[in-house]
């Protein structure tokens, strides 16, 4: 009996979104197999009903032969299911040390040695006694790697949780996730990266709109060929080009002199930040996830206190002015999670579109919109929940082509996005630059920061400690700026 | 001078605060308490007329729980409002007191039994002491909060939210109809259509003072209910206006809540920040 777990004929819907249809799998001991797939292709819909957090709506999971319903994480746990999520889900009000224990059902005193000595292994120095919400994000990740791994999982699900991580720190994840394979467990890695998943695992699954439209040996398969696959007869944009280095004689028009932020527990979250953007410059602001990037965005678009410092637009102090009156001036900000940021889900694209403007729009103005960014469906009418991760923030894009923003702030833009769907916003916004607008990147993705930025500004513990020239430095001298005093 | 602080009243008062306490740190709003402090004062005053002390608390108990289990159909199974659910609860306990009282009791006193203030002062320390244990050192307790603050992240951790907090609702309605059976049998004695309503929307609003800490809880609770039943003094002895007096409680409460808010203590006090929330396992997280 090799066969460790079997999903079979496991369908779910969401009101009228088929998120699953018909799916069948096996997962054998000892395998690791990769899920790959667009946004909104079903994946993590998956890895949830695996770990319990769904139940499906027909089908059923087979473990040894025998057919399970998981009501509840709980019941995963039981055998040996385990999930490391896309984000941490911790309690941030309890200790790290109260989290393992509710997560391996054990006493606090048992498991305090060995929680430590696992954490020196990877050589994370952080104090188990302290509460969740004192750690940063990438802190915050280890933790969530670090439960998972002590409960000595047979199938290890990891949704897309190592995306982000600094090279080293995956690469230890990854021999850890090797050991678990060699003593016959077995793990699913879903991502949408197609490199991780060839370089990773043995098998790669590969779904669209919810079914399995593909299953490959991973040393038999090309990165083209998946994409392919991945993404059906879509065409692939053209790769972004970089923003032309247009000689810059002007004046900065966005100018952030000295910044203190604190965050909601009173720690300092940015510290003496200055930074400034340039018409028709793209600033890339990188950095380990949890190092003041996403306090010193929402303080520059009006939705944090200031507490030191000055933020001036065009010569002008905009420091204590509210969101809406940025708007007006126009500095615009697209947010990284468009569903929860970004839109009004229950309304339709065209009443997104319109709160927006604040002014009378035409009707064809908005098959204008539309038909510019190839919103699918191209119907103003539909509702916005309905559309598809990329569907959605092309809605938020939209707003550029009503009034014509000065500054663009975006804060990860293409996080939640697909291939296809990030080239899109990433050309988007080159092109934006190149016709003399300014954008500040907020980016956890080098590459991307690295394509895009006409310079890179590096944040640790909420710093700026360094600003480069993109032709000045590649991406591993990057990331040892970043880690360096992370 | 220890009968003037603590009384009967104040101890029934501690029950209600600390069975709500446990109800909202698992993420309930516990709206329904006044309907559930009401229609208890009134069975187990019809329960003592027709069966007996130890039989009432027993059946004032049975009742509370399955109470406790229809909010937590409402809330865990159906993922109604919190705040609809209580208010509902409220109205239709009140009624159901009220008939239930006439048609049972009917103005009959009962024999009023008295407790020894010193074990008034030992049941508070033991109850309030035993709630902060359960609450802040066992895994259950941690539980309990857990599903307050992220009930999300809760279940992803492996708790079962709803079984949580059915179990939260039914310990703290326990305490409640204890409570609510003090208040009849020591403190009351006798019943009237529509007794003790209020009291639990005041515990409710004590727990919310308190941050939800049984041992600030308390506190407040003690010096609340003393500046609320025994200042008439100041009025006989000194002559201060009754207007003063009758705002003095609710001064003193403002002044510790203040206290505790611009003060360290503040960030020690975790709020169940998931208080309220309807939470269902099945929704698209996005």
């Amino acid at each position: 009996m090799s066969n460790v777990i079997r999903v079979v004929e496991i369908s779910k819907r969401f009101g009228d979104i088929i998120a699953l249809d018909n799916i069948s799998l096996n997962i054998s001991s000892g395998e690791i197999v990769a899920v790959l797939g667009e946004n909104g292709s079903g994946k993590s819909t998956l890895a949830k009903i695996l770990y319990g957090l769904y139940t499906p709506d027909r089908g059923y999971i087979e473990v040894n032969g025998k057919q399970q319903v998981f009501l509840s994480p709980a019941d995963a746990k039981k055998y040996g299911i385990v999930m490391v999520s896309q984000r941490p889900q911790l309690i941030d009000e309890l200790t790290v040390l109260e989290n393992i224990s509710l997560f391996l059902n054990k006493p606090l005193n048992k498991i305090y040695n060995d929680i430590n000595i696992f954490l020196q292994e990877f050589n994370i120095r952080i104090n188990i006694a302290s509460p969740i919400h004192t750690l940063s994000y990438t802190e915050r990740q280890y933790i969530e790697m670090a439960k998972a791994l002590l409960a000595r999982p047979r199938l290890l699900i990891v949704d897309e949780a190592t995306t982000y991580l600094p090279q080293s720190m995956k690469i230890k994840f990854f021999e850890m996730m090797k050991r678990i394979v060699a003593t016959n467990g077995s793990i699913i890695f879903i991502t949408h990266k197609i490199p991780e998943a060839l370089e990773f695992s043995t098998r790669i699954i590969v779904l669209r709109r919810g079914r399995i439209v593909g299953e490959f040996d991973s040393n038999n398969i090309s990165l083209d060929e998946l994409r392919r696959v991945m993404f059906g007869e879509t065409a692939i944009i053209q790769t972004t080009k970089q923003a032309q280095d247009i000689p810059i004689i002007k004046d900065a028009i966005l100018k952030i002199n000295n910044v203190l932020v604190e965050d909601e527990y009173g720690k300092k979250a940015v510290e003496n930040v200055s930074l400034d953007v340039k018409q028709g410059e793209i600033v890339g602001v990188v950095g380990i996830a949890g190092n003041g990037q996403r306090e010193l965005c929402e303080t520059i678009i009006g939705l944090r206190k200031v507490k030191k410092g000055q933020i001036l637009f065009e010569g002008r102090d905009i420091t204590h002015i509210p969101p809406n009156k940025r708007i007006a001036i126009g500095l615009y900000y697209i947010p990284e999670d468009p569903f929860r940021d970004g839109v009004f889900l229950n309304l339709t694209v065209a009443e997104n579109i319109k709160i927006f403007s604040q002014r009378k729009i035409e009707r064809k103005a908005f098959q204008d919109i539309i038909s510019k960014l190839n919103i699918i469906p191209a119907n103003p009418g539909v509702k916005v929940h309905k559309l598809s991760g990329g569907n959605v923030q092309k809605v938020v894009l939209s707003r550029i082509f009503i009034n014509i923003p000065k500054v663009i702030v975006a804060y990860n833009p293409t996080r939640m996005l697909d291939e296809y769907s990030s080239r899109l916003v990433a050309s988007t916004l080159t092109k934006f630059a190149s016709l003399g607008g300014s954008v500040l990147l907020f980016s956890e993705d080098l590459d991307e920061a690295l394509a895009m930025g006409n310079r890179i500004a590096v944040m640790s513990r909420g710093k700026v400690i360094g600003i480069y020239n993109y032709t000045a430095i590649n991406r591993s001298e990057l990331e040892k700026v970043m880690v360096a005093y992370a | 001078m220890i009968e003037s602080i603590l009384n009967v009243f104040t101890l029934s008062m501690i029950f209600i605060v600390l069975g709500d306490i446990i109800v909202e740190r698992s993420g309930i709003v516990n709206l329904a308490i006044d309907g559930m402090v009401t229609l208890a004062i009134a069975i187990s005053y019809i329960s003592i007329l027709r069966f007996g002390f130890i039989q009432a608390l027993v059946v004032t108990l049975v009742v509370a729980v399955t109470i406790a289990l229809i909010v937590s159909f409402f809330i865990n199974i159906l993922h109604a409002s919190h705040i609809l659910t209580g208010l509902s609860m409220n109205i239709a306990l009140y009624g159901v007191s009220v008939t239930i009282g006439i048609a049972l009791g009917g103005g009959k006193a009962i024999r009023q039994t008295t407790l020894p203030s010193i074990y008034v002062v030992v049941y508070t320390v033991v109850i309030t002491f035993m709630v902060w244990y359960l609450l802040y050192r066992t895994k259950v307790g941690a539980i309990i909060r857990a599903c307050g603050f992220n009930p999300r992240a809760a279940e992803t951790l492996g708790v079962r939210v709803w079984r949580v907090r059915t179990m939260a609702l039914s310990i703290g309605y326990t305490l409640i109809a204890i409570g609510s059976y003090i208040y009849t049998t020591m403190y009351r004695g006798a019943w009237l259509p529509y007794s003790g309503m209020g009291s639990g929307f005041l515990a409710l609003a004590l727990a919310m003072a308190s941050s939800w800490h049984p041992l600030l809880a308390s506190i407040i609770t003690i010096l609340f209910v003393y500046f609320y039943t025994s200042m008439y003094i100041l009025q006989l002895a000194y002559g201060v206006s009754a207007a003063v007096i009758n705002m003095l409680p609710f001064i003193v409460s403002i002044a510790i809540v203040i206290l505790i808010q611009i003060t360290p203590i503040k960030k020690k006090l975790a709020i169940p920040r998931a208080l309220g929330e309807i939470y269902f396992k099945e929704e698209r997280a996005v």
